[in-house]
């Protein structure tokens, strides 16, 4: 099996939100990775990375409350590179909530602060998630070319 | 599904509570107006929480629903005020007797105190859940 079609193989693994949320919190993806990364298996970096990106992207639950509106990416799809896309987008939806929470704020249409905090604590903590997994992506490509032939 | 865990009900709780506080200084501010809107002295205003579940966030979380703190409604306390004899009021009934609304002073202090612990209370809750995200972000740092 070359190693693209490992990577776009998941055994049926759904992304989105139908499919096994496990890795649901951040403590889990990020134990899912060291460990892919240790295993030196690209299917279980790949699979990691997909989860935390489903997480993400999964939606967060839309009670009217603007903070928590669905963040839902426009199109899905099984491979890698759009489930990489899909979470980069839902990082940039929560940025765009949490600017015009602020927005609100100092415009005087919203007096709602702790929301506004809330939301904007949200994006930080989603892109430094984002930011960590490009960093253990990076390792796990770097470690693969140190195979030597 | 949040990053940060149990961040709905703490905001939740959060909006809850800045309710109370403007029904509180509303109280207050309004604690010897004999004569409002319809004619009748104010009457104190309470604030009616009651806890709801969110549904499941998605089909196989893992999450169960939580809790959140939902405003039922503000409701007017309707038990009469306190009568003082006041002959030139010009609230005054045929008796002299002006109807003072029902505010206490003490318990609406202590209603503040409460809102504004409360308030506080939730808005730790919230920064530690951030301090745990955060945390877990560093399992994957090198050393």
């Amino acid at each position: 099996m070359s190693l693209i079609e490992s990577l776009q193989n998941f055994g049926g693994y759904n992304l989105f939100g139908a499919g096994k949320t496990q890795a649901s919190n951040p403590a889990n993806m990020m134990k899912d990775m060291q460990e892919a990364i240790n295993t030196m298996s690209p299917q279980n970096v790949a699979k990691a990375s997909q989860d935390a990106g489903a997480s993400l992207s999964s939606g967060i639950g839309g009670d009217g409350r603007s903070i928590f509106a669905e963040v839902r990416p426009a199109s899905g799809g099984d491979s890698f590179a759009s489930s990489l896309t899909g979470f980069i987008d839902s990082v940039d939806a929560r940025t765009k909530i949490a600017e015009q929470a602020n927005t609100d704020i100092m415009t005087g249409k919203s007096d709602n602060i702790h929301q506004a905090m809330i939301s904007m604590q949200e994006a930080s903590i989603s892109f430094d998630l984002l930011v960590q997994v490009r960093n253990k992506l990076v390792d796990s490509y770097k470690e693969l070319s140190r195979i030597s032939v | 599904m949040n990053l940060m865990p149990g961040l709905e009900s703490t905001a939740s709780a959060l909006d809850a509570e800045r309710l109370r506080m403007n029904v509180v200084a509303e109280n207050i501010a309004n604690a010897f107006t004999t004569k409002g809107p319809g004619g009748t002295p104010y009457k104190r205003k309470i604030v009616d929480f009651e806890s709801v579940l969110t549904a499941a966030q998605t089909p196989g979380s893992t999450q169960a629903p939580t809790s959140q703190v939902n405003v039922r409604g503000v409701v007017e306390d309707q038990t009469p005020g306190k009568l003082v004899y006041n002959p030139g009021h010009p609230d005054a009934d045929e008796k002299g007797m002006v109807e003072m609304p029902n505010v206490e002073m003490s318990r609406e202090m202590v209603d503040l105190i409460v809102s504004s612990r409360a308030y506080e209370a939730n808005t730790q809750a919230a920064r530690i859940a951030r301090q745990m995200a955060k945390t877990a972000l560093t399992i994957g740092n090198k050393s």
